[in-house]
This record gives structure tokens, sequence and C-alpha cells, in this order.
């Protein structure tokens, strides 16, 4: 392990230092924001007219160096018009570039120079929706969804219909890392799983990465969501209220001093208060007894952001999210009085407190103290109090489970020259898992000595995640860049260290201006495992390390790619080939609700993904839209599943095609269209029935996933109608999800209808479909 | 105002946009051939043959009685045999013997040809220590109560180098005023959480309990274990005996091979899965080594000894 740690380490700095140019050269550096809110925009695409360039961190900050005493510096940035200024120094410069949106200036050509700058960019495997086309899309219930809006992508798939969980290159939704302001996200679901926890009132930008992941990330095997949330316009308040079928949302921003600015988001979902008249109004019709039921979500999102001084900022970002269900029944049965509850609740909680600085013109550094925690919680009790007597019987059953995480971690971004970016860092996590833990309580009188606790539940596990990494972002010449980097992890649990060395490396050769073809490899490692075997996002699906039994995951992913941009359109085509090992699923019968250690239930195996991904796209003053399509293969191989034979994985779909289109009438009307065809889930159904040797009749299954359910497909539109207000724009949103009311299979269960005259059964199978056609409208004020 | 209609009914559509349909999915057919046995020394094979049929529709699994079996030892002919006995089974005149195998070919018209095969495995002795540990409470007029109880410690010596598994049963024998017949029912036998056991029992322990396949029979009327620690040597096995009545009881040790093992095991956790819990897990097959076909052909054989010496106490309310 040593040996290969070094010879790591020493390949990469000979590529890093080897190559840099030590001539006395300038600098121009600086950051790059909205000129209207003061945000910074990452991504942005800044350029010189010599050719060198580079694009701003997630932080907005950029360096580039030159040794020219005059030039152009050129900005570009999606939906904003471009920036140019003509520098003449002779000395390093600091700059603070505002850019003008095209809501602030009257006319405006929008050309996607973000896809110019991804043309040439050594990166790829990225999937990029800016939050305008989020806000566009159709909706589910008048929510916005970023996770939604990812599954429009090539190689990004959903689970079951209408679901968030995103379903990366053949992976599974725990091995996507989801980072909100860096901090991951555990449990992106509010309402079982179909709707995310992002507000997308508070997020300024997302992207997914599918492969070729830079050093910089680690920790998941399939993808990385960043999503970074908005730090709040430092010029002016603004706010947004919004009433929906589900939810209502408040979101405020604006300075509070000239260097400082806020963000607060809310938003409320009001199940609840729907059910609590359906409720009243069936008790006055049973006329025996009350009840009650409701469910809701809240989200919090707040930001704050100050400004030191002119190289240094500070962020500190919260998010917390709660999810309740509770459901109560009170009514006489016989002698006694029945009290019967249930209570259902899951919470997401993430903190980030970022300090950046810059250290010269040069040396960008972010450090970040990180929290995250994810709980779930369920109690169910039952009561039965006599009337003409002392007796009393009462039993509750409650379980709870929960993951934290506090993190320190800083990153450096230098640019020595004008060919390198020199990206590197260290971090620590401490995990703290406390999966199951359960208590149970009976008692059969009022008195309380005589009510019995049992608590019972595995052990609570914590665990340390150390990393470090560099990477170098190199321009080779000005056809070839490249991005090569190693990542070194070091888990420690129950005594236990796992190391891992995980080279990235990715190319970029430009054939054309408007041609290029693209390579990447990446190794990547996961410490941390979501048990689950459904395909909803159930709160009760668990986080858990790797231990002395569960290794850790890891793979390995190559793939490879054409880019071809001409004005207005472009058109991406990737293949990837990427070998899972390690993978962990339930044993045969096992499942979460069964009472037994969690490493018990596991088993471990290997898999294997591999596909083709198209994707053509057109961005126009009017009209933005795409063209996605997946050709993918994603199998699993383990020896105590299926004989240990190798089988398709459950969300194995061949074919995925999305079709997404929005076109702007004028500004005050606007309709968006997205319609979705894909190959149906994989799923093992019976398939005979025979007498066993006991002389019972059992069932047979087929081979793990062999069959496939019915084609999936959907089309879901949308219209916004802008009305502009004396003080602000109010729209009002009228949609319908899923227009033509295709039932999709949510799931397929089978059944039997007896005869009791002729004494025989007739077997056949259901699918149970959610969410045929379901209309939408919402209203929102902006001032 | 148009909203005061307008909303609710949105509301309605929205939750009331859920259904559920019967549907037809191309499963390929699944006509096969049925052979279930158990075969133990100096018994006759006897095999019943069924047929199986397409889990959707109305058609049950019935017993084929046109069926050919021809019955091979160690790859050679044993017996053809066309026709099935008063019992409904397909049997042989000639009887197994330990550590032989034993093939079968069946074939049926309409369907593909079924083969299987199958090993007698050598029995387990087994014997118990401390005979008295057993207590059995009686109320004061003489009736058992629920909560007799007590200790087993048997003896078992294993005879193979092989693999293999056991399962232990206890049957008791009780008779209740004014039946003249004598009742039999299984008992629960279970681990107790005993200290200072025999490193070779902590094995089997640790066996049993580390295997997420057996966790569950803690509670059943049996307890499974393997030699997997003591292959061809004798251990010690201690065990609780709950709801114990009257002075006899018979424990019985069946040893079968990894076949049956598979079986059981699979058996039990297809009788554990509902409706529900499928939604949330992945369905369990009934294990077959039949092959083109469904069943199982699978060797068994059988310890048994008495326990008889119970120490009594009378219970007094």
């Amino acid at each position: 392990m040593t040996f290969k740690i070094n010879k790591y380490v020493i390949i990469l700095l000979l590529l890093v230092c080897g190559n840099m140019t030590m001539a006395q050269k300038h600098t121009i550096s600086g950051v790059v924001r909205d000129a209207g809110s003061g945000e910074l925009l990452p991504s942005a695409n800044v350029y010189l007219n010599s050719g060198v360039g580079t694009v701003t961190n997630n932080y907005g900050f950029f360096a580039i160096t030159t040794t020219h005493p005059e030039v152009i510096l050129n900005v570009s940035y999606v939906g904003y018009s471009a920036y140019s200024q003509t520098f003449t120094t002779t000395k390093d410069t600091v700059v603070d570039i505002k850019m003008l949106s095209d809501n602030q200036i009257e006319e405006v050509v929008v050309t996607d120079n973000s896809s110019q700058s991804r043309l040439r960019s050594s990166q790829f495997n990225i999937a990029n929706i800016t939050m305008k086309e989020v806000s566009q899309l159709p909706t589910l219930l008048g929510e916005h969804d970023v996770l939604k809006a990812m599954q429009t992508m090539p190689g990004i798939g959903y689970g079951a219909d209408g679901m968030t969980g995103l379903y990366v290159r053949g992976g599974s939704p725990d091995q996507n890392l989801i980072l909100l302001d860096g901090a991951p996200v555990y449990n992106a679901n509010h309402l079982f799983g179909f709707l995310s926890v992002f507000n997308a009132e508070a997020i300024k930008s997302v992207s997914v990465l599918k492969g070729g992941f830079p050093a910089r990330y680690g920790g998941r095997l399939s993808s990385v969501l960043d999503i970074q949330m908005k730090e709040g316009n430092i010029n002016e308040t603004h706010g947004m209220a919004s009433v929906g079928l589900l939810s209502s949302q408040l979101a405020v921003e604006g300075p509070i001093n000239e260097k400082t600015s806020y963000l607060l988001a809310l938003r409320r979902a009001y199940f609840d208060l729907i059910m609590w008249p359906m409720c009243k109004i069936s008790d006055i019709r049973d006329g025996v007894g009350k009840s009650s039921a409701g469910y809701h979500f809240t989200d919090i999102n707040a930001k704050v952001n100050h400004r030191l001084d002119t190289k240094s900022q500070i962020f500190a970002s919260f998010y917390s999210g709660i999810d309740k269900f509770r459901s109560k029944s009170e009514f006489p049965s016989g002698g006694y009085d029945v009290d019967d509850r249930f209570r259902l609740k899951w919470q997401n909680q993430t903190a980030t407190l970022r300090y950046n600085l810059t250290l010269g013109n040069k040396l960008f550094m972010n450090s970040s103290l990180i929290y995250s925690r994810y709980k779930y919680f369920t109690k169910s009790s039952v009561r039965y109090d006599y009337f003409e007597s002392d007796r009393y019987e009462y039993s509750s059953a409650k379980s709870e489970s929960a993951l934290q995480d506090w993190a320190a971690k800083t990153d450096f971004d230098w640019y020595p020259t004008e060919n390198h970016i020199i990206k590197t860092g260290i971090g620590i996590t401490r995990h703290r898992f406390s999966p199951e833990q359960s208590a149970y309580e009976s008692g059969y009188s009022r008195n309380a000595s005589s009510v019995a606790d049992t608590s019972y539940g595995t052990k609570k596990v914590k665990s340390v995640d150390l990393s470090t990494y560099i990477e170098d972002d190199w321009t080779m010449t000005k056809s070839l860049k490249a991005n090569v980097g190693t990542r070194l992890t070091l888990f420690n649990v129950e005594g236990r260290t796992y190391t891992s060395v995980e080279p990235r490396a990715s190319l970029c050769y430009l054939i054309s201006d408007n041609l290029s073809v693209k390579a990447a490899y990446s190794k990547m490692t996961q410490y941390v495992h979501l048990v689950s075997n459904s395909s909803v996002g159930l709160p009760t699906d668990q986080w858990l390390p790797s231990t002395k039994k569960i290794k850790p995951e890891s793979s390995d992913q190559i793939s490879a790619g054409l880019q071809y941009n001409s004005p207005n359109y472009e058109f991406t085509a990737e293949g990837f080939y990427k070998k899972m090992n390690n993978l962990i699923e339930f044993r045969e019968g096992a499942n979460y609700m069964s009472y037994q250690n969690w490493e018990e239930k596991l088993t471990s195996g290997n898999g294997r993904a591999y596909g083709l991904e198209f994707m053509a796209k057109k961005s126009s003053e009017h009209t933005t839209g795409w063209v996605s399509y997946t050709l993918s293969w994603s199998n699993r191989k383990f020896a105590e599943l299926n004989n240990g034979e190798c089988f398709p994985f459950k969300y194995d779909r061949r074919h995925d095609i999305s079709i997404v289109a929005m076109h702007s009438f004028s500004k005050k009307f606007d309709i968006s269209a997205n319609w979705n065809i894909s190959s149906g889930n994989r799923v093992t159904l019976p398939i005979a029935r025979f007498t066993d040797l006991d002389g019972e009749e059992s069932v047979a299954y087929s081979k793990r996933n062999e069959y496939r359910m019915p084609l999936f497909h959907r089309l879901d539109v949308n219209a916004n109608l802008n009305r502009p207000k004396r003080r602000g724009m109010a729209t009002w949103t009228f949609g319908v999800y899923n227009l033509y009311a295709r039932q999709n299979p949510f799931y397929i269960y089978t059944d039997c209808e007896k005869n009791e005259w002729l004494g025989d059964c007739r077997y056949f199978m259901k699918k149970v479909s959610v969410l045929t056609i379901v209309p939408t409208i919402s209203y929102k004020i902006k001032f | 105002m148009i909203f005061r209609h307008l909303l609710p009914t949105l509301s309605l559509i929205a939750l009331l946009s859920s259904c559920e349909k019967e549907i037809e999915l191309a499963t390929k057919s699944n006509k096969c051939i049925v052979a279930n046995a158990l075969i133990t020394e100096n018994e006759p094979i006897a095999i019943r043959i069924f047929n199986g049929v397409d889990y959707i529709g109305k058609k049950r699994s019935e017993l084929l009685e046109n069926a050919n079996l021809t019955v091979y030892c160690n790859g050679e002919l044993l017996e053809e045999i066309n026709g099935i006995n008063s019992d409904s089974s397909y049997r042989t005149s000639v009887v197994p013997k330990f550590g032989e195998i034993y093939s079968i070919k069946i074939d049926c018209q309409h369907y593909p040809t079924a083969t299987a095969s199958a090993t007698v495995p050598n029995p387990i002795q087994i014997k118990v220590l401390q005979p008295d540990s057993v207590q059995m409470f009686v109320d004061i007029d003489g009736y058992k109560t629920y909560e007799s109880s007590g200790e087993v410690v048997l003896s078992v010596t294993d005879t193979t180098d092989e693999l293999r598994y056991y399962l232990l049963t206890v049957t008791g024998y009780v008779k209740y005023p004014g039946n003249p017949d004598t009742v039999k029912y299984r008992m629960t036998p279970v681990y107790n959480n005993l200290t200072a056991q025999p490193a070779s029992l902590s094995d089997i322990m640790t066996h049993m309990f580390e295997s997420a396949d057996v966790e569950h029979v803690k509670d059943k009327e049996y307890i499974l274990f393997s030699n997997q620690n003591w292959q061809g040597k004798s251990t010690t096995l201690r065990f609780g005996l709950y709801n114990f009545s009257e002075k006899d009881a018979d424990i019985y040790v069946m040893a079968f091979d990894e076949e049956y093992y598979k079986y059981f095991i699979s058996k039990e956790l297809q009788r554990n899965e509902d409706e529900e819990s499928l939604m949330f897990s992945e369905p369990v097959s009934i294990y077959s080594n039949v092959k083109n076909g469904l069943g199982l052909f699978a060797g068994y054989s059988m310890a048994t000894t008495k326990l008889c010496s119970v120490r009594d106490t009378i219970y007094e309310h």
C-alpha cells in the first residue's frame, strides 16, 4: 500500500511540477457575481483574447495568469450578457465582475456560453440544469423539484413512477453524494419519496457529476449532486410567496448591511389541513368515536453571507426539514375504550460554516465546518380502558434510527501558471450511526410500576473518515486539457482501518472549435451504505457504515464521449463502463422489518453497468429544450443470491428517453412539457405453483428480476401566466402531471380469488399505479 | 371566487388518482414435473410425482399417475417403475443404504424429463446426559403447570467428515382424563443462555446465531444446527425444554445434507412472507434440486433416544 501511495504521489508531482514555467507573469484574479443580487456565479466562463481561459470555482473565484501587458478579459454565463473589459497592466490585478442578467437589461442575446466552456473542459459526464429551467419544467402538485428535473438528463434514471430517487449509470440512490452547501443530505425525500427536500426558491445552482470525478469529490460510487444555496441579495430586499395544492412557501432575501446579506426560505405542506375535515366527516358519518390523521412537512433554509474584506468572506447556512405523520382513533368496543395511536417522523438537518480567503492573487482557500443529521422515529401505541373496573391494558412500540456527521475540511485552489489549476485539500468526518433502537412497553394496570419496558437494538457505531486529495486541471496544449489527481481516504471503524487510493484522470482533446473528444477514468470508494429494499424512499431505510464484516464498496469507471456545439445547439454522446465491488443487498427473505442484527441481514456481491448516453439541447431566446436517450445495462452478481448467477439490477432500464420543451411566447406567458418513455423496471415474479415435499402448495419464483414491468411513459405539461404588479410579478401556474392518465405500475402484487362453492382459487397479478393525472395550480408573487 | 369550487375538486382528483388493475405479464410456460421424496436407509424409496402449473390461472398441482420412473444407484440402473402405489407414490422394491448415491429420472408425456440425485447420510449418535435435570411442575391438583421446564444435556457424536445439518425435536406424550389414548405433541426446545459451556457447544451456537438463515428458528419447535466445527467428533448440546409434560419424551435428531437444509430454510422463509412484506423484499423460492423440474429428492437418517428420568416437583399455589 505504501508503495502504491508513493507511486501515485510522485507521478502526480512530476506531472504538475514538470510543466510549470517559472517566467515572470502577472495574474488577473477576482470574483464574478450577479450585478443585481451580488450572488457569486460558479462555473462562469472566463477567458482572455489570447485564448487562455478558465471557469470560476464554486465560490465565483477565478485567476488567470498572462504575460501580455494588454489583454481583453471576457466573461460569459448563461442567461447573462457577455462581459468584456480591456486591461493594460504589468502587475497582478484583482477584479470584481458584475454580470447583468437578461432580466436586468432591455435586449440581450442569450447564448449558452457555458456549453462552450464545457466543450473545452476536461470535465464531462456532467448534467447541468439551470434553476430557471427547473422553475419552468412541469411539476407534481406545483412543487419545483431539482431531483426530478435531473431525471430528464441522460444516464440519470428514476425508481418507481413519480419518485425522486436518482439511479445514476446503473447505481442505486445511496451511491449518490448529495451535497447541500457542502453538507451531505442523507434522506433527500419528502412525502415518502414523491418530493425532494430541496426548496427550489432557496437554490442557486445544481449539477450532477456521473463519472470522471475530480479528486476533490469522493465517498460515493455513482454520482455527486452539488447543490448551492443562494447567498441572499446584497443590494436590495426581495421576497417570494406562493400557495400551491400541496404547500405554501415564503422566501425573503436582502442586505443586513452593506457587507452582509441573508436568505430565509420556508415551506410547509398541509395535507393535515386537508385530512382534518375528512376525518371529521367520517366521524360524524360513523357516529362512533373520534379519529384524526395528518401528514405535513416543513422546510427551513437559511443563509447569512458576510464579506469581511475584499479578500475574505464568511457564510453560514442551515437547513432543517421535518416530515410528520400521525393518526389517532378513539372508540368504544365492548366493555372498554380503545385508544390507538401512530406517529412517524423523520428529519434532516444540515449546517455549514464556511470561510473563504484569497491568499495573494493565486491561492483561494475554503474552510468549512459541517454538520449533518438524519433521524427517524416511529411510535405506535394502543390502550384498552375498561369501563367498570380498574383494568387497563397498554402497549407501545417505538423505534428510531439516526446518523450524525461532524466534518471539517479545508480546500485550496492554486493558480500557479496559466496552464495549471491545482486543487488540494484535507477533510475529516466523524460519523455516528445509531441504527434500529427499539423499545417496547406494556402494562396491565394504571400503576406505573407494572409497566414493562424492554429496550433493545443494535449497537451504535462510530467511525472516522479522513480524506485528502490533489488534482491538477492542466492545459497541456491549446487543444489538449487534462484533469489528473488522486484521492486518499482512511476509514476507521470498530478498530479497523480501511484505506483507499483513488486515482482520477480525464482528458479533453479539441478536434475543432465545435467538436471535442473526451475520456476519463475514476475509482471511487464508499464507506456508508443505505439498507433499503423498497423502491420508495421510506424514512425507515437505514444508513450503515462499513464494519469488520461489511467491506467498503468500490467502483472503477471508464467513460468516453464526444461533444459538438453549434450556435444554440449542443450535442453530446457518452459511453461508460462501471464495475462495482462489495455492493450490499438483503439476503433472501430478509427485510428491514425483521428483528435481526442488521449485519446478518446483508450479503455482498459485485455489479457492473455499461451504456451509451445521447443528448441534444437547444437554447435560444424563446425556446429551450432537450432530447436525452440512454441505452444501458446494469447487472449484479452475489454468491448468496439467485443461486450465484448474474441477475439484472431492479432498475436496469434498457431504454430511457426524455423530451423536454420550454417556450416563452412573451414575458407574460410560457409553456413547457416533459415526455418520458422508458423500459419498465425489473421484477421477480411467481411463475409456478406446485405441491412441495410437505404436501403443501408452494410457489416457485422466476430468477431474480427476470421479468420486466410494462413500458413506462408519461407526459407532463405546465403553463405560467405572469402578471406584472406594482411591486413585482405575480405568476399563476397551471399544469397536469401525467396528462393522458397513463397507469404506470408502481408495484405489482399477486392475489387469489377464492370460489367458495367450487373450492378453487384463481390466481392473478395486479399492478398498482399512482399519480394518474394530477392537476396542479399554484400562485406565486415575487416582490 | 372560482377557486372556491376548483381547489377542493383538484385536491380530490389528486388524492383519488391512484388505482390498481389486473395485468397479464407474458411469462414463460412452467409446466413441469415435481418430484418429492426423502429417502433413508432400509426403507423403500417412495416418490410422489406431481405436475407444476403456471402461477396465473385456476389449475392445481396434481398427481401424475402415468410417469415412468427410473432409479439408479451409483450410476447403475436399479429399477424401473410405471404406476403408482396405493399411497399415491412411486415405490421401489429395493431399499437404500448409507453413503450410496441414488439418482432418479422421470419421464412423462407433455413434460420435460426431470432428474435428481441424493445420498442417505450417516446418522448421528445421541445420548442424554444428566437425565434428571428436567423438572415438571404440577399444581396441587396434580396438573402440569405452564412453567414446567428444565435443561437437557445431550451428547452428540458426528460420524462424517462432511458438512451435515441436524434438526432436533422433542415429542412428549400426554394422557388426558377420560381419554384412553396417549396424545403426542411437540415440545419447545430452546437454547438457554448458559455459561461455562464446552467450547464445542459455543461453536455450534456461534454458527447458529451468525447465520442469518437460521436466526428465526429460535422460537420454533426445533433446534437446527450443523457440524461445521465438529465434523467426525463428539460434542455436548444443552437446551431448555419448556411446556414439558408427563415423564416420557422422545428426542429425535434428524441428519440431512445441504439439499434438504436449503429446502427447509427456504420453506420457512416463504412461510414467513406475507403480502405486505413482498413489496419491500425479494420473494423466496422454495429450493429444488430437481433438474428440469421442481421438488426435492434428498436423504436423511434419524437418531432417537428417550428422555424418561424426570425430577418431579410439586408446586403449590
